[in-house]
């Protein structure tokens, strides 16, 4: 599945960038978060809450940063495995400025495998949706305040 | 009219045989009194389940049990670890490079399907055995997957088993007749690409495995519902480290199988394997989502077809190459891809046939000996293919069939591939069936419909059922396959007190096999069904079983039969010997009725038990020469022979059953949704020994059949190969609302080749994936569309209309 | 440890008892703890009908029920069919019309058609197809069900149970 987005935050670029570039602010925005381990200051663990219909359970993920080209670009890649099923997640973000604030322009790749993929797959687009907007309404909500 | 005699020696009228009598089967059935696997109980047993993986495709790093390990009610778990302990890699059936590809009953190294198992736990109760598939950790490194026949032939595709070197696991070319000439000689030619889907035979028995090691005696017991688990003792035998002497197989009742209990000899591996490790027995049900992805499907095909044609519809010949996407391991394939030669060129009497045959695997599930195998595929890209030679000639596509059917005449027929058709009449056979569905009026009323706005089309097929095969065709594929001929054992024996009793290497799963038996053996005996007890289930140290033994490929009442007939002449044979002796008469003079021998046109007679006394009790008075005892085992070999290898052809089959359906349908243009409307079929397969059963077995395949072609379809995604369909909630099982009523028919065309005149009748060949693709086309030629998909639901159909329209 | 809990209810008029988890589904409480293997299990989403008891008077999936909702309940399974060794006019009319092969949907079948034919002793075909929409059948095509439910309907009605 991709999606891909764009955010127009009230916050400038430098901010934002500190921001969303330390694991526990992110971690902030994750999904009925159950538990944080940040093993280095580019990975970290979460295990989280999450599900598709009556398809719900804990997943663990690991999230590893990569290609950070502060303030400007940054990629996210996280795996994330549990109730029978896998996810993996290529997110690139992209900051520019805007008049008062910055954009952040988002692209995601995630691949669904097991219970949820095969089971859960009419809703899961919907549900994938959902959980990408939340997210990043999060993380705006978060920096401007 | 003569009367229709046993056989020719045994000349008594059928008294049993061709009645439809209730079966012996039902009244456990019906009470709930079956015996299936899951319903076994064995004192300390436990229970198992798998992990399995959510990838299509995907390196194994590392498999972490400890955790699941340590949770209490955890017995034993297996890995590839065990696996590789216990089992050297299945034997392939196919030449070099291909021979290479290894195939273990767990993923090793990599996993190569979405659903492959990759860990098996055994634990005190089931719930808590699932409980510690979540606590066992796998790291696995996701590939690319392959998830499309033409995409796995492409020299930069990813390769599904890195050994083989290559996706294409087997290729070759039958040149049958003069194609070029043919072609060269044609009016027109005709070309189409067709693809038929993946489904499968969704029984609402799933897979089950109990496994029972006896530390005492060293023996291990296994129950499965494997259809034929004997023959997959070859696999077995050759793959696991355990001595073979010491395995005994049980299958007791099996709810359904059609074809998909087959490849389950991975699981009666690792389920026993876990017994082994854990030290008590262990017991597995596969639960329908696992059915789905893992349970077998198939064989998926694409065919890229030319018809060369003469103006008015005669067919000079075909040329066909075919990718079959085989799945993940090729198990029994590709067998499945070479299966054509049980018919070539179909019900159809043209010479010239050129097979240009590829078998590839992919990452998706592996493809079984699903019903109709390998024949359902190639007869629907035949009459796909002479549909459209009508439609492109402008003639009416039945009348272009009947023109092309092989004549009853020609009887025994022999097709291009050497395969020769034993007996019947198809013309016959669809005029009737057309005739059953009032197909003159509707047609005239067609045009009218069509006026209105009303899709309503109608179409008939006929498939052949080729039954009882030779195994020698798999040495078409690799003439070094030390397998050939066909063959059943049966054993059977009059107890003391004259009672009968038989044992038959079968593997029943709605077949009746009990009755259909009991039915030969008590005209053979002068007896009612009532008085010969056929031991239900199979057990490998109680019934005689060869290496072909089991219950598939349509051909029980042949071969089953063949070996029940041949036991049953031979004990009757041995009771006159003695009857004779008793009685002071020759064995010619002597008749069987009633329980007793008599004297033919006289009032002397012994009775069984009086004989059977002389041979268990009493045998200072048999006669001289006669062993004591009544038992007798008898195997049938089926009169094959070995392949011409430098022609490619052989006779593959020895029966021709075949149905004859047709139907009428309408399509709702705003919707796609296709309503049948009237539904006929003739049947005919041979001479019936219980015409109840048959037709049950006719209505069942035709459902299976509409099943196909308009609401089953295995559907994997795109990118990832995920099993789309993977519940009932997708995988679209039809329910009472959607099979309508069927009307049946038959004829009996008997065949020459065997005793009795039976063919195999059970698969049926699921004639609606021709006879409603026909009448989809025919409701929708107005628009010009053409069906060239074996599924057609709703959004395909919508879609076909949409671009027609435009 | 998961929580066991003891649950008491009637069985083919039998009062039984047995010990089930929360998540304990009732057919396998039948099945496994109450050793009644006569119904089935033939999927895991509440499709096909395998699993069809009669609880408390009403046809139920019994994989759709949890152990614990049956606690004092009244349930008939195919093995209280028949009384005494008699069949009931139901399983005689599957009998005799082959509407089994493999036999293993047929207790949910019979089950279906009892509850059918005791709420509407006169059904239309129509009325048969949709009472028995929720059981699979993969051998039969359904043809000689619906046969052997209008027999049976017959057979109720000239004075069976």
């Amino acid at each position: 599945m991709h999606f891909e987005g764009n955010f127009d935050i009230k916050a400038p670029r430098q901010k934002v960038w500190d921001f969303i570039s330390i694991p526990n602010n992110l971690a902030k925005c994750l999904p009925d978060l159950q538990k944080l381990e940040v093993a280095a200051p580019d990975r970290f663990k979460a295990t989280i809450k999450a599900g598709v219909g009556f398809v719900k359970g804990t997943f663990n993920f690991e999230f590893t940063m990569l290609d950070m080209q502060p303030p400007t670009h940054a990629k996210l890649s996280a795996h994330g495995s549990g109730t029978g099923s896998t996810v993996d997640l290529e997110t690139a973000i992209d900051l520019s400025d805007l008049p008062d604030g910055t954009r952040m322009a988002w692209k995601a790749d995630a691949k669904v495998g097991g219970l949820i993929a095969s089971v859960g797959q009419r809703l899961l687009e919907g549900a994938a949706q959902k959980l990408v907007n939340n997210l990043f309404t999060c993380l705006k909500k978060q920096l401007e305040g | 009219m003569a009367e229709a005699i046993l056989s020719k020696e045994i000349p008594v009228p059928r008294k049993w045989v061709g009645t439809p009598i209730k079966t012996k089967e039902a009244p456990r059935l019906i009470t709930g009194r079956g015996r299936f696997v899951d319903d076994i109980k064995i004192p300390n047993l436990l229970y198992a389940t798998f992990l399995r993986s959510p990838y299509a495709h995907a390196k194994i790093k590392r498999i972490d049990t400890s955790k699941a390990e340590k949770l209490p009610g955890v017995v034993a778990i297996v890995t590839q670890e065990d696996v590789l302990k216990w089992c050297k890699p299945y034997p392939q059936i196919v030449p070099p490079p291909a021979d290479k590809l290894l195939d273990y009953p767990i993923a090793v190294d990599k996993v190569r399907f979405a659903g492959e198992p990759v860990a098996a736990v055994a634990a005190t109760e089931r719930a808590i055995a699932e409980d510690a598939c979540e606590l066992i950790e796998v790291e696995y490194e996701p590939l690319p997957p392959v998830l499309d026949a033409e995409e796995a032939l492409k020299p930069d595709a990813p390769l599904v088993h890195e050994e083989v070197g290559t996706n294409l696991a087997w290729h070759e070319v039958f040149d049958y007749g003069d194609v070029d000439k043919a072609f060269a000689e044609a009016d027109k030619v005709i070309s189409l690409k067709l693809h038929h889907h993946r489904y499968g035979g969704a029984p609402t028995e799933t897979h089950a495995v109990v496994a029972d090691y006896d530390k005492g005696t060293g023996v291990l017991t296994i129950y499965c519902n494997n259809q034929m688990p004997m023959f997959c003792m070859a696999l077995i035998g050759l793959s696991f480290n355990f001595p073979t002497d010491k395995i005994r197989i049980i299958t007791p009742d099996i709810g359904g199988g059609f074809g998909s209990k087959i490849l389950s000899y991975t699981y009666m591996m690792l389920i026993s394997i876990l017994a082994l490790k854990a030290g008590r027995p262990v017991k597995w049900m596969e639960d329908r989502r696992e059915y789905l992805a893992a349970g077998t499907h198939c064989n998926e095909a694409t065919f890229y077809v030319e018809a060369a044609v003469k103006k008015d519809g005669t067919i000079l010949g075909i040329k066909a190459k075919t990718l079959h996407d085989v799945g993940a391991y090729l198990r029994y394939e590709p067998v499945g891809a070479l299966l054509w030669i049980q018919v070539s060129s179909g019900p159809y009497r043209f010479k010239n046939l050129r097979m240009d045959v590829n078998a590839l695997v992919t990452n998706k599930g592996p493809v079984a000996p699903i019903r109709g195998y390998g024949r359902i595929q190639h007869l629907w890209m035949l009459e796909r293919t002479v549909e459209q030679v009508a439609r492109q000639l402008s003639l009416d596509p039945i009348e272009v069939k009947l023109k092309n059917y092989v004549r009853p005449e020609e009887m025994p027929y022999v097709a291009p591939s050497g395969a020769t058709y034993d007996s019947g009449d198809y013309s016959t056979a669809l005029k009737k069936a057309l005739q059953m569905i009032n197909y003159e009026a509707w047609r005239k009323k067609q045009k009218e419909l069509w006026k209105q706005g009303r899709y309503i089309g109608i179409g008939a097929a006929l498939f052949q059922d080729s039954g009882t095969n030779n195994f020698a065709q798999v040495r078409l594929i690799y003439k070094n396959n030390p397998f050939s001929g066909n063959s059943r054992m049966a054993e059977m024996w009059m107890d003391e007190f004259g009672r009968i009793i038989v044992a038959v290497g079968s593997n029943p799963h709605g077949q009746n096999h009990e009755t259909v038996v009991s039915q030969v053996v008590a005209d053979v005996f002068g007896v009612t069904p009532d008085d010969v007890f056929v031991v239900p289930g199979f057990d490998s140290w109680v019934h005689g079983w060869t290496g072909h033994a089991g219950t598939y490929a349509s051909q029980f009442a042949v071969s089953g039969i063949g070996a029940v007939f041949g036991a049953a002449k031979k004990l009757r044979e041995k009771i006159a010997t003695i009857a004779a002796h008793m009685l002071k008469a020759k064995p010619e003079e002597l008749v069987f009725k009633d329980g007793k021998v008599w004297v033919k046109g006289t009032d002397r007679s012994v009775a069984f038990w009086q004989v059977a006394n002389l041979a268990y009790r009493n045998n200072l008075e048999l006669p001289e020469g006669v062993e004591p005892g009544l038992r007798v085992v008898y195997a049938w070999k089926g009169p094959f022979k070995l392949p011409d290898m430098k022609k490619k052809t052989l006779n593959a089959t020895l029966t021709y059953s075949y149905q004859a359906h047709a139907c009428v349908v309408e399509v709702d243009p705003e919707t796609g949704k296709v309503k049948i409307l009237d539904y006929a079929v003739v049947d005919d397969c041979g001479v019936p020994i219980n015409p109840g059963i048959v037709e049950g077995q006719v209505h069942g395949s035709a459902m299976n059949g509409i099943a196909a072609a308009l609401y089953e379809e295995y559907v994997y995604s795109k990118d990832t190969g995920q099993l789309l369909s993977s519940t009932f909630m997708d995988y679209l099982f039809p329910t009472t609302l959607e099979i309508p009523d069927i009307k049946v028919d038959h004829m009996i065309s008997p065949s020459p080749f065997t005793e009795l005149g039976t063919k195999g009748v059970g698969e049926g060949s699921l004639v609606p994936l021709g006879s409603i693709a026909g009448a989809i086309e025919d409701a929708l030629s107005p628009l010009g569309v053409v069906i060239t998909d074996s599924h057609n639901p709703p959004e395909r159909i919508y879609r076909m209309i949409k671009a027609a329209k435009k | 440890m998961v929580e066991k809990r003891k649950i008491k209810l009637t069985v083919n008029g039998v009062e039984m008892e047995g010990e089930a988890e929360p998540r304990t589904l009732l057919v396998h409480f039948i099945r496994d703890t109450l050793g009644l293997t006569g119904t089935h299990i033939g999927c895991d989403t509440g499709h096909c009908g395998c699993c069809t008891i009669i609880m408390n008077g009403v046809s139920v999936k019994s994989c759709m029920v949890l152990a614990y909702q049956a606690e004092g309940a009244n349930i008939l399974t195919i093995e209280g069919l028949a009384k005494e060794g008699k069949l009931h006019p139901i399983q005689e009319a599957f009998w005799e019309n082959h509407g089994l092969q493999c036999g293993y949907c047929t207790p949910g079948q019979i089950m279906s058609t009892y509850f059918l034919l005791n709420r509407n002793p006169k059904p239309t075909e129509e009325d048969i197809r949709r009472g028995l929409e929720g059981n699979y059948c993969r051998c039969t095509g359904y043809i000689n069900i619906i046969k052997s439910v209008k027999a049976a309907a017959e057979k109720m009605a000239k004075g069976g149970s």
